[in-house]
């Protein structure tokens, strides 16, 4: 945390919108990412870290650490993700399809091992349910450690553990087994 | 560099190659829609967001000792009766194993020990100490012992103590994965421990609490990942379970013989929530569980303990999401999570049972579960957040309290006989 974005955060909580705004603006992108890597959905992500914004605004007093505003944000916009995941289980609902070589179309050329790579997280990632999907995105793409992963999600150290290295496992399993020509990845309908 | 360590190397760059796209357009819209919104007085948290760092782990996604619901699996041990030896060596009354008591203390853990707290007096008490990650506690029913988890690397160790903390001995060695349940059966005697069996399916075993381990497996079903005791007699088993791929709510004896359907398996496995944390009313007649079907779930229903009459509990004009139902002790209060459509947030609602209410529904910043006082005077109320204080709820809407001591999500109040 900066000295800048503590002296913003506390120009927020009281009531300065422009502060708010900047911290904002740093954020968004990468909040936007964290939940598209969760919901696997564009709309949903907006939809969630619209929410988890608006709420870190209408609540930011009760954040007593500006120093904590970063963990808090990830917090309220991964627990929006999984609210939508739970209502979005109420109907089934079209998931976005994305084709891998899209997502790395603005990338330089990648080696091929470096595309299978991403073709075997993303098929790892799609396995796995939304929490299994938050666990990953805040430790590894966020970079919370596994204390702090856990007491957002409201699950203990020891799960939190367990779901890495199911995940890395299934990983490196996939590595072992797949095959050298990497496919294109596809969505489909989820309930 | 080792194939073990590839992909934890390069997961923060290929999740941000996937997870990349556009600059977000709709900052503009989010800050217009802030900027015309009021912030909440700093007065209206009563509970403030405490430091993360202040440890608190927990099961969130299976039920607990005390009333839990949720995601895949946890842990926790249910509170009843009371029996030991008084200071004269006089046999201690114990409450029934079901319905209302008197409050005893409130077990809690917090950074890897284990406490109870008087919430009346404010103070509280170490009981279990040490460098051992030791959480999730629950009284016996009978008030008398206490079991608790700790960690041992790959594994989970359920131990037992007596109620003080005192003599405490490993009754079980589990894999930490797939978590494990448990929970105290009403004989105060045993722990219903369920665990995965080699077939794949999931096993329920009777943990023997007073002679340091015998194991009885009782029954073995795919999906069955908690058990409830069906009131006044404990010898039913309520249990949800997969079949062909599809959930449905079923009771056995308590012995595992004569299984029968409660509610037909047609709900889709990916519904995994659906039936999570079913429980009975105190008077063993009815069932409060999460009613899914092949659109979704879960909505809070209501069935006949035989099966009969299914039925929504919560009104058709408020089809959100609910679900994971308390039942007072004394039957006549229900605690359950709940979000009408189209808000955000999962708050807490609590209505009579026979339907009417709701007596109170917070806002969507409501704690992540609840359980009622032994003597149903209260709904304890447990947040999200690590290192939080507990509020004790008035179950007929009136001012809330919060308990003294910060405490990691995992509570059970104790059960004791009244005087």
């Amino acid at each position: 945390v900066t000295v800048d974005q503590r002296w913003l955060v506390e120009r927020a909580r009281e009531g300065d919108h422009d502060a708010f705004a900047e911290l904002v603006r740093a954020s968004v992108a990468r909040l936007d990412a964290a939940a598209r890597l969760i919901l696997r959905d564009g709309e949903l992500a907006r939809d969630a870290v619209q929410e988890g914004l608006f709420r870190a605004w209408r609540d930011l007093r009760s954040l007593r650490e500006p120093d904590r505003f970063d963990a808090w944000v990830y917090r309220l916009t991964v627990n929006a993700c999984l609210d939508l995941a739970r209502r979005r289980r109420r109907r089934p609902m079209e998931v976005e399809i994305v084709e891998i070589h899209e997502l790395f179309a603005s990338n330089l050329p990648d080696p091929a091992d470096a595309v299978a790579d991403r073709e075997l997280v993303d098929a790892v990632m799609r396995r796995l349910d939304e929490q299994g999907r938050s666990i990953i995105v805040l430790h590894y793409f966020l970079g919370l450690p596994i204390s702090e992963v856990a007491t957002t999600l409201g699950i203990p150290a020891g799960t939190v553990k367990s779901r890495l290295n199911r995940a890395l496992g299934e990983m490196r399993s996939e590595a072992h087994a797949s095959a050298p020509t990497p496919s294109l990845a596809s969505g489909g309908t989820v309930a | 560099m080792s194939g073990d360590t590839r992909f934890e190397r390069k997961l923060p760059t290929i999740l941000a190659d996937l997870g990349a796209g556009p600059y977000p357009d709709y900052a503009d819209s989010l800050l217009a829609r802030t900027a015309a919104t009021r912030q909440r007085p700093g007065w209206t948290f009563i509970e403030r967001w405490f430091p993360m760092s202040a440890l608190a782990e927990r099961m969130a996604t299976v039920p607990r000792f005390p009333l839990r619901a949720a995601v895949v699996v946890a842990l926790i041990i249910l509170a009843i009766v009371a029996v030991a030896l008084s200071a004269g060596g006089r046999q201690r009354r114990l409450p029934a194993p079901f319905g209302p008591a008197t409050n005893g203390a409130i077990t809690y853990s917090d950074a890897g020990d284990i406490f109870a707290g008087d919430p009346l007096t404010g103070t509280s008490r170490l009981l279990v100490g040490g460098p051992e990650k030791d959480f999730g506690p629950g009284f016996s029913p009978d008030g008398s012992r206490l079991a608790f988890w700790r960690e041992a690397g790959a594994d989970l160790r359920l131990f037992v103590a007596n109620e003080d903390g005192s003599d405490p001995r490993e009754i079980a060695s589990l894999p930490a994965d797939p978590l494990p349940w448990a929970n105290w059966a009403p004989d105060s005697r045993n722990l219903a421990v369920i665990r995965a069996a080699d077939d794949g399916t999931n096993q329920l075993d009777l943990v023997d609490a007073t002679d340091s381990g015998s194991v009885r497996t009782v029954a073995k079903a795919a999906g069955m990942d908690f058990v409830q005791y069906r009131p006044p007699d404990g010898r039913e088993i309520l249990y949800r379970a997969l079949v062909d791929g599809k959930w449905g709510l079923f009771a056995m004896n308590a012995d595992g013989t004569n299984p029968r359907t409660i509610i037909e398996p047609t709900v889709p496995g990916e519904m995994d929530m659906s039936f999570q944390g079913a429980v009975y009313t105190p008077d063993g007649a009815r069932i409060f569980y999460q009613h899914g079907d092949a659109t979704g779930c879960c909505q809070l229903w209501v069935v006949n303990a035989d099966g009969g009459d299914a039925h929504s509990f919560v009104p058709e004009d408020d089809p959100g999401w609910s679900g994971q139902p308390a039942v007072s002790p004394d039957g006549q209060r229900i605690a359950y999570r709940w979000n009408a459509n189209n808000e955000p947030g999962l708050g807490l609602a609590v209505a009579r049972v026979d339907g009417t209410g709701p007596v109170i529904r917070s806002g969507p910043e409501a704690g992540d579960w609840w359980a009622g006082a032994p003597d149903s005077s209260k709904i304890l109320r447990v947040t999200e957040d690590s290192g939080a204080h507990a509020t004790l709820l008035d179950p007929d809407g009136g001012p809330s309290t919060t308990v003294p001591w910060s405490s990691e999500p995992d509570l059970d109040w104790q059960r004791i006989a009244a005087p």
